[in-house]
Parts: C-alpha cells; structure tokens; sequence
C-alpha cells in the first residue's frame, strides 16, 4: 500500500512540472472510477456524481503542484480535493451554495494556515533537537530541509537554487523528514 | 496559551471530514481547528481513514466506462494553468479584522474578507452586541461581543447551541472558557454566561446546529463505529 502511495506521488509531481500526459492517464485511470463509486454512494444523482468525478479530475490536473509531499500521502491530498468539491456540489444540490466553500474551508489546494503555538522557549529547545537531527541526515537532504525549513525559502526557490526539478527537492524533503520523524519517534 | 478544554465531538470531526455536514457547523469547526492541534491531529487521521477506504480498499466501479474516456480527453485538451497567484492577488487583501466597542478583533480565517456577510452591530441587554452572519445555513450564525462585567439572565436553549469563544473569555456555572473552547449546549443545560471586570469577550455562536449526518460516507464508517464514536 505504501507503494501505491509513492506511486501516486510520482505521478502528481509528473503532472506538475511537466504535464505529464502519461502519468495523467494513468492517474485518471486509477482514481477516477474510484471517485466516481464514491461520488454514487453520496450524491444519489447519476449526473451530479459524473460532474463531481470531472471537477475533482480537472482539479488534478490543473493544481497537481499544490499536492506538498511533506503533509502526507498523495492519497489523502487527492481524498480532500474531491470532498471539497463534494461538499460544494451537496450544498449548490440544496441551493445553500454561498461564501461557504469546500475550499476555504480545508485550504489544501492553498497555503497551509497553520498557527505555531509553541510557547517562545519550547520551540528553542525543539530547534536544538531538529538541528541534531537534521545533521545526521544525508547532506543532500539536510540541506534542503535547512533551506525550507530553517531559512524559510519555498520548495521552488530551493530547486531554482540548486538547479534541481521541484519534484527532486520535494522528494528529498519528504525523505528527510521521514528519517528525522523516525529518529523522533523512537 | 491556555489549553483548549472544549472540543467538537469525534462525530462531528468525521463528519467535517467526510465533508457531509451543515455548512454552519462546518465554518464553527475550521474556526475551532486554527486554535487547536489536537482536532487538527484527529482530523487528519479520518481524512486517512476515509482516504484509504474510498482509493485503497474500494474497488473502482466502471473499468472503461465511456463516459469517463471523455472526460480524460476534455479534461487533457485544458491545458491553462491558472495563475493562483493573480487570483490571490485580485482577492488580496482581505480584511481580516472586525471592529466592535472600538476595538480590532482578528477574525477566524474563514471569515476574514467575509465582512459584508456580517453585521450590522445591534446591542441586547446587559452590555452585549450582536451582529448576524448571514449563511445559507438552516442554523443560525452570530458573533456576540459580551463588555467586561456583563451577564446574560440565565436561560436555556431552545435547541442546540455551539459557542467558540474567538477573543477573551467568559464564565458560567460549569467553568471559564477561553480562546478556542468549543462549548455545546442543547435543551438540557441550563446557565448564565457573564464577563468579569476588565474582560471582556468575543465569541461565534451557531444555534440549532444540526449536530450528526446518518446517511451517506460517515456511515460507511459503521463497521469501524467502536473504533470512532466512543
């Protein structure tokens, strides 16, 4: 299942720096039909359920560069996009559709909101822990996550910097924080 | 940072998840969430849930289904890329604060550049304003500002009640409640809220909150129900 995982990745990171159309089909072949049996047991509206399978497809292939490997498995990401538009097609269904949107609401498909609420000196003692473990990994990867997540720089300025494609520094990413979250974890 | 002692129930969590719930409650929810990581941590883990379920365990339906050859094609022959920048930057900036008794107030990031949707301010006895937020919500949406040393007379509800205490705190019978408290309240509970001297209060309030969906993907939960709704 991991696998699969990875391989959905793969194919969003395709679709976003080169527009893959390959691994567009491919992906389409793999999760459309599965949005649609999710779509048919929710939405009890044949023609409802095919608009929602072509608005989350659409949104798949327009916004594949948002999908941020270091929030989690491509799955889930692809999970949100199609319960967004869900949410927004049951509600224009009972005409309440409004300023309420799927997407303002789960901001997945922009940037993240999230609120550091660590109190000053918990995250000086955090930063000393990450430091130690962002040296023990390969130097490749400990250099990109200094750059994003010391630094501040987006994925995209560090792979304009280090002339690499978007989905390398995005994997490096993802890798490094995995090691580091097992060193954690342990 | 006082720790947050109210939450949304796991039910309702999922069913936000799920993306089968009152757009109301929905918005009460995604405010509550920017002031809590543990809801957000819970959230995450329906939404994996949820995910597996719909792209990993289920099997697809339509395996060349026609309609769906279509769609690939029209949606390949699609080729712009929107700018998100420009639509952020048409949008931008939204006003994110709301002013009442003269002061500025952040509001919850699903509100922010909503500010048309509000108001206006109306007072109500004991120091209290209100002012709408109009939804297309069979519930009913305000923010409530409670002055310092303020009281409401003690009342009950006439259905269920969520307050999210945004700014500030107030008290009633049961407790304090701070910034980020998701308090609920249906028929039984019976209480007085009031502000002390020098704290004063700003809260979102949704009335009649439908609280739980029966239908649809939350109850393709059912078989893992113990593992959920404890």
């Amino acid at each position: 299942m991991s696998e699969d995982k990875d391989v959905l990745a793969e194919l969003l990171f395709n679709i976003a720096e080169n527009r893959c159309r390959d691994s567009y089909q491919t992906l389409f072949k793999e999760i459309a039909p599965r949005v649609l049996s999710m779509a048919r047991k929710q939405l009890f509206d044949e023609s409802l359920a095919y608009e929602m399978v072509q608005e989350t497809m659409l949104k798949l292939w327009l916004k594949a560069h948002l999908y941020d490997a270091s929030k989690g498995a491509a799955v889930n990401w692809i999970f949100s996009v199609a319960r967004n538009v869900k949410f927004d097609l049951l509600r224009r269904s009972k005409h309440q559709q409004d300023w309420i949107q799927g997407d303002d609401l789960w901001p997945i498909l922009s940037e993240d909101r999230d609120i550091n609420d660590n109190a000053p000196e918990d995250r000086e003692i955090i930063s000393q822990q990450l430091q130690y473990q962002i040296e023990q990994l390969p130097i490749e990867q400990a250099d990109i996550v200094r750059r994003v997540y010391l630094h501040g720089e987006s994925q995209q300025e560090v792979a304009d910097k280090l002339e690499l494609p978007l989905g390398t520094v995005k994997s490096r990413l993802r890798l490094g924080l995995k090691k580091m979250k097992e060193a954690l974890d342990d | 940072m006082t720790k947050i002692a109210c939450h949304p129930s796991d039910e309702m969590l999922a069913s936000y998840a799920a993306g089968e719930i009152d757009g109301g409650l929905a918005v009460m929810i995604s405010a509550h969430l920017e002031f809590c990581p543990h809801c957000r941590a819970k959230l995450a883990k329906y939404e994996e849930q949820y995910a597996t379920q719909a792209f990993v365990s289920a099997a697809p339906d339509n395996h060349g289904d026609v309609n769906l050859d279509d769609m690939l094609e029209q949606i390949m022959a699609n080729d712009s890329i929107p700018e998100k920048s420009v639509e952020s930057l048409l949008n931008a900036p939204a006003d994110t604060h709301i002013e009442v008794a003269s002061q500025q107030f952040t509001l919850p990031q699903i509100l922010q550049g909503q500010q048309q949707k509000i108001g206006p301010w109306s007072r109500l006895p004991g120091k209290i304003q209100r002012a709408k937020v109009s939804s297309a919500s069979s519930s009913k949406m305000n923010l409530i500002y409670m002055d310092e040393s303020s009281a409401l007379p003690e009342h009950t509800h006439q259905g269920n009640e969520i307050t999210l205490v945004l700014a500030g705190s107030f008290s009633d019978e049961a407790g304090t409640y701070h910034p980020g408290d998701f308090v609920i309240q249906d028929s039984q509970h019976r209480h007085s809220p009031r502000t002390e001297a020098g704290k004063d209060c700003l809260c979102l309030t949704l009335l009649d909150a439908p609280l739980h969906f029966t239908s649809g993907f939350a109850s393709l939960l059912n078989p893992f129900s113990q593992l959920f709704f404890r």
